[in-house]
């Protein structure tokens, strides 16, 4: 094996988590976002040289393919969490469901912003260039995201 | 860090099916073949003489023609030394 093919690999189990969490929260649909997770490695596989930044140039990739996923895609309720593995009545299921249905009120560019800075821990200038948007912009649709969270889910509480 | 922040971190995400993971080892047994050709004597004997570093250059300065062969070696900002310098962004094509 090679070892470019390693690099990919090892590069694939380090963000497969934030790859696919991103890709779902573009397309809203698990099947679909692991489609764009693989069209994006695909993607990198076939390259003939390895783009310098591997991290950004993934996540540009699964943007682009699950926006073309999600254009397919009527449904916008994402399944972010594992509540299978929770028990139903747990404080941590009641938790995880009522952030997945605030994260659903969230505009799209709010969610992104959101969920790539919190779950992925990209930097709000890794996410400008990931989307394409003005860094200043990402900030803002990030700030806002965190302001509306809070209401919905204040308003939520018992 | 903030309390919602806090909240949608401790929270666990659902990850890809191991479907996925199988479909991506796939894609990449099926593409060794192609980047497993060794690197020519040319190009090694090119990046010794310039100063890249042999491990950098077999990762992503070198283009490749269809059937997995060098074609063409790219000095990049990656690749800086202070004899590399003065070939950063120039194109090596092969002889």
């Amino acid at each position: 094996m090679s070892r470019r093919a390693d690099i990919i690999r090892k590069f694939y189990e380090q963000h497969r988590q934030g790859l696919f969490s991103y890709a779902l929260t573009v397309t809203g649909d698990r099947s679909r976002a692991e489609d764009a997770v693989h069209a994006a490695i695909e993607k990198i596989i076939v390259r003939p040289i390895l783009p310098l930044n591997l991290k950004l140039y993934a996540f540009r990739c699964v943007r682009n393919a699950a926006v073309s996923a999600w254009r397919k895609n009527e449904s916008r309720r994402v399944d972010y969490f594992e509540l299978e593995s929770l028990p139903a009545d747990s404080p941590d299921c009641w938790r995880a469901e009522r952030v997945e249905t605030a994260l659903a009120k969230l505009g799209d560019d709010e969610r992104e912003a959101v969920t790539l800075k919190i779950f992925d821990d990209l930097t709000f200038r890794e996410i400008a260039a990931i989307r394409g948007a003005n860094q200043n912009t990402v900030a803002s649709h990030y700030r806002r995201g965190i302001e509306k969270l809070r209401e919905l889910l204040a308003e939520d509480k018992p | 860090m903030n309390d919602v922040e806090k909240e949608l971190k401790i929270i666990t995400r659902r990850g890809p099916s191991a479907g996925l993971d199988a479909r991506v080892e796939r894609s990449l047994q099926n593409a060794s073949p192609f980047f497993s050709r060794p690197v020519p004597a040319w190009a090694c004997a090119l990046s010794a003489a310039i100063g890249i570093a042999s491990g950098a250059l077999l990762f992503h300065q070198l283009s490749r023609d269809n059937f997995g062969g060098v074609k063409t070696i790219l000095v990049t900002s990656n690749d800086v030394t202070p004899s590399s310098f003065p070939f950063i962004g120039r194109s090596f094509v092969h002889p």
